[in-house]
């Protein structure tokens, strides 16, 4: 009940919330321009899949289903709640339907090294997440397919057990 | 029926330290299967130099030379459990030496949230590196303290020993993690500065003094400058076991996670880590939290204090209340607000048994803080209110510190957790 009452989005306790971590947020940043722009928040659930192969064939695969909380902050997407799409990459194409993301920069290409690349559907919230990467002899493929719920500027810990997993 | 009393309150500190460790033991030396603490702390650990010289990788360079190609994670287990213990120990042989007599105190102490007691029922604060901070500064104050007893013809010796401890330890311990400048070095410059105003005619003090100051932020500067990037947090990663990979992200171990990972991150993705304490609602319980572990540490000063006078008391007060406020700054710095309030709060008990055995010694300060509300030294009569005492007991017994990221209902002492575990056994 009062978990409820605690996040309800009207209460007074997240009002007071949302104004004092704009307030906070605004003297912190010395950068006018990042002070009225604030990190925005995507949850999504859903699966993703490691699979590593050595010629042609698969050796390993890892399947999970932790939940994802992307963090759009500047040009930047960061996600560090789920370890298959742990790190930070970068903004690419983006309109009103779509946000790309890709680890380190908008050139990479699928036959590099490492490649990361995310595609948000804005509109229905569909993630779709790819990867690929050659470790010595093995290559590794990563997927991962989730629906996602826009959250504006706040989250909160409970989808994740995140206090209880880090102790 | 007086000294029955007096024999049977000796016993519950004890119980309480016996306690503490063999629930540690119990559950950082038995079966290795089942992760014993969190990834993030267990990933920090595991940071070394494969990717080239990096903030933080000091320990697990050791331990990935040590153990080539083995799987790392239980020695981390043993690792954490001794420097556990070691602490436990100082924090005794302090208790000894200091001329704090007061074991309803010492009890009050010893279930501080974030303290020893806390650290074994949740397996925090010593599974991560401010233990090491702790070790050293517990350390440098028994030296301390030995300096005071010691004869004359010794006492040379132990400033000696203060000194490169102070030295060679903060370097090493700087290098295992940077933020030993904002969360210890305060306390231990404090300490170093108490000794060399003692002592004006040890001229190895002052320059002692003046290597200690000026060499830790010059290694902290150098961390600062090999922060880590993208590509050397991936080099660590890969570095590791496929076991331990396997422990730390049993879903995806070829992509980097953890403190590992945080080697990575850029300054906007740090301070985007602060913006979640607030946003996520942790702040309101942080700051109760704050101010109830300062209610708690002034009470516990001004009464292992309460038999100096009161112009020693404030000189002490001041000597106390500086470092702890500086070693406050890491609050702005990173968003485990938990590690740090138990950080703080460790320091300022071990510096208390440092300043709270002083004999009259000549005042230095001209100038006093008079720091409310560590200021209970004003009140002398409340911090005998045995109320008050049981009201301290009462949070202790209930609230735990979080590490970070708050929530209900994971800031109260889940009891039934260890009791399951000792009913598994």
């Amino acid at each position: 009940m009062s978990l409820h009452w605690a996040t309800s989005p009207f209460s007074p306790y997240e009002c007071m919330n949302k104004f004092i971590t704009f307030c906070v947020i605004y003297c912190v940043l010395i950068n006018p321009s990042h002070a009225l722009e604030l990190p925005r928040y995507w949850l999504c659930q859903g699966t993703s899949q490691q699979i590593s192969t050595q010629d042609q064939m698969n050796i390993e695969q890892y399947k999970g289903n932790d939940p994802v909380l992307l963090e759009i902050f500047s040009n930047k997407v960061y996600q560090f709640f789920s370890p298959a799409l742990a790190g930070a990459y970068v903004q690419c194409a983006t309109n009103q339907d779509t946000l790309m993301f890709q680890r380190e920069d908008c050139q990479a290409q699928t036959k590099q090294k490492y490649f990361r690349q995310g595609v948000l559907n804005l509109q229905t919230g569909q993630l779709i997440f790819s990867e690929s990467r050659k470790i010595k002899s093995k290559e590794i493929r990563g997927t991962g397919q989730y629906q996602c719920q826009y959250m504006g500027h706040t989250y909160n810990f409970l989808p994740f057990n995140h206090a209880k997993k880090s102790e | 029926m007086q000294k029955n009393q007096n024999k049977s309150i000796i016993l519950i500190p004890i119980v309480i330290l016996e306690f503490s460790i063999i629930l540690s033991w119990v559950w950082m030396m038995g079966d290795f299967s089942q992760i014993r603490f969190g990834v993030w702390p267990i990933s920090e650990w595991l940071i070394n130099y494969q990717g080239g010289f990096v903030r933080r990788g000091f320990i697990g360079e050791i331990l990935y030379q040590l153990f080539p190609g083995q799987a790392l994670i239980p020695k981390v287990y043993q690792l954490t459990f001794y420097l556990y213990l070691i602490y436990c120990m100082i924090f005794v042989c302090l208790y000894r030496l200091s001329k704090i007599r007061d074991l309803p105190l010492l009890i009050l102490m010893l279930l501080i949230p974030g303290g020893i007691f806390h650290m074994a029922i949740s397996s925090s604060f010593y599974t991560r590196k401010e233990i090491l901070f702790l070790i050293l500064f517990g350390l440098l104050c028994f030296i301390y303290l030995q300096i005071k007893q010691a004869q004359d013809s010794k006492k040379s010796t132990w400033i000696t020993i203060f000194i490169s401890l102070a030295i060679v330890g903060g370097v090493i311990i700087t290098l295992c993690h940077e933020a030993f400048i904002f969360m210890s070095f305060p306390y231990i410059a404090s300490l170093f500065w108490l000794l060399k105003k003692e002592y004006p005619q040890q001229k190895s003090i002052h320059y002692g003094f003046v290597a200690f100051a000026t060499m830790i932020p010059i290694v902290f500067l150098l961390c600062t400058m090999m922060h880590g990037s993208v590509l050397i947090s991936e080099n660590i990663w890969d570095s590791l076991s496929l076991q331990d990979r396997l422990v730390i992200s049993p879903h995806s171990p070829y992509t980097v996670y953890g403190a590992i990972g945080g080697i990575g991150w850029d300054k906007l993705q740090n301070l985007s880590t602060l913006y979640g304490v607030l946003v996520s609602g942790g702040w309101i319980i942080w700051i109760c939290f704050g101010f109830v572990q300062y209610l708690v540490l002034g009470y516990v000063f001004a009464r292992g204090a309460s038999s100096q006078s009161q112009e020693d008391q404030l000189e002490n007060l001041t000597l106390i209340s500086v470092p702890f406020l500086l070693s406050l700054s890491i609050f702005l710095i990173g968003s485990d607000w938990g590690r740090w309030m138990a950080s703080s709060g460790n320091h300022f008990l071990l510096l208390s048994f440092v300043l709270c055995s002083q004999n009259k010694r000549p005042i230095f300060l001209s100038k006093k803080i008079h720091a409310w509300p560590l200021s209970w030294i004003n009140h002398p009569q409340l911090i005998r209110a045995r109320w008050l005492f049981w009201g301290i007991i009462g949070y202790e017994l209930i609230f735990k510190l979080p590490e970070c990221c708050v929530q209900y209902p994971y800031f109260f002492i889940q009891y039934s957790l260890f009791a399951k575990l000792f009913g598994s056994i």
